[in-house]
């Protein structure tokens, strides 16, 4: 996974349709007055600033990341003293902060390797107190392609691969399965969660409409660009998804394309 | 021909995307996509293939399920521009 200036997440986080989605998340952590919580994975900030928004009477939030990248916008973002960002990995969580009321995890499990998701998991129940909630959703499981758009899918990267053609490139196929797309099922989550220990799992599927605009902001997004395209050019493999999204909108006339977002939820 | 066809892309499924699956399990009516079988990047790589293989190109609205979803449909939609071609 690379992090590329320009290429960042950033600019699809402030989409409506992703606000939607996170604020979706934090209602379901349902954090409360002087809490103190993680935002695990925080990327540019937007979990940390949304729930700052919705519950300003939380104790403290650390965001936790990767990216020093993704920080610097995560720190410009959201400056208030009961938020701090820290560098570290999601699957280091245990080791990165104290005892806290609830982790959030918001549209990261995908971007871990599969053999350590549960792990990651685990590492959120040990960091809780009793009590405590994880929340946690993806944009890619098994399930996220909502009933009937599977021709969108189709047609998108049909498209690209033709616009790439017209640019004297092609797509270029993965040797192996990128991170994003070893994909779990509504099932596995739950099992993952109630592994780890966590009681009262609740896990759902709910759908988001995406329109070409928000495809195409996603389409500038480093680490979806190498997933759909295999290209390092990030800049041919933008410009050949967002004119694929142009041309798939308008071939099938739409206006819109449902996403099922997961959701899962568990309390300690 | 065309049994030639289906041999083949019955190979290619089997090898990238069915490793170690009963070969008998995938027939010539088997739905691919909207089966499961293959997702779009699947189905991509797929049609990848084809061209290489065979020296056509499909045009993106030829990459749909109604084209694409058996190996008995992939045959004939390849049959055809075979023949268009010679």
């Amino acid at each position: 996974m690379s992090f590329e200036r320009e290429y960042e997440y950033d600019a699809m986080s402030q989409r409506p349709v992703y606000r939607a989605v996170t604020l979706k998340l934090l209602d379901l952590c349902s954090v409360g007055e002087s809490e103190r919580v993680v935002d695990v994975g925080c990327g540019s900030g937007l979990a940390t600033a949304l729930l700052l928004e919705r519950c300003p009477q939380v104790g403290s939030i650390v965001g936790i990341d990767p990216s020093e990248h993704e920080l610097a916008i995560a720190r410009k973002r959201v400056v208030d003293p009961k938020v701090c960002f820290v560098a570290g990995r999601a699957q280091d969580i245990r080791a990165s902060v104290g005892e806290v009321d609830a982790t959030i995890l918001s549209n990261v499990m995908h971007q871990i390797p599969i053999g350590e998701r549960a792990d990651v998991v685990a590492g959120c129940y040990h960091s809780l107190k009793p009590g405590g909630r994880c929340a946690l959703n993806t944009f890619f499981h098994k399930g996220a392609i909502a009933q009937g758009t599977s021709d969108f899918y189709l047609r998108w990267m049909a498209e690209t691969n033709a616009a790439l053609r017209r640019e004297g490139a092609r797509i270029v196929p993965h040797k192996e399965t990128p991170v994003a797309l070893q994909l779990l099922s509504p099932d596995d989550h739950r099992q993952m969660l109630e592994q780890a220990g966590f009681r009262e799992v609740q896990v759902m599927e709910v759908a988001f409409r995406y329109d070409a605009d928000d495809w195409k902001t996603l389409s500038s997004y480093s680490v979806f660009i190498q997933g759909a395209t295999g290209l390092d050019d990030l800049a041919l493999g933008a410009r050949a998804l967002q004119t694929g999204i142009d041309r798939t909108f308008a071939a099938l006339g739409l206006e819109a394309v449902a996403r099922n977002f997961l959701f899962a939820t568990g309390v300690k | 021909m065309s049994d030639t066809i289906k041999q083949d892309i019955k190979n290619f499924i089997m090898s990238e995307f069915l490793p170690g699956e009963n070969p008998d399990e995938l027939t010539d009516a088997t739905p691919l996509i909207s089966g499961g079988v293959l997702d779009s990047i699947a189905t991509l790589k797929l049609v990848m293939h084809i061209e290489e293989q065979y020296g056509i190109e499909l045009e993106p609205h030829e990459v749909d399920k109604e084209n694409l979803d058996t190996i008995e449909q992939i045959a004939r939609l390849l049959q055809g521009k075979l023949l268009r071609r010679t």
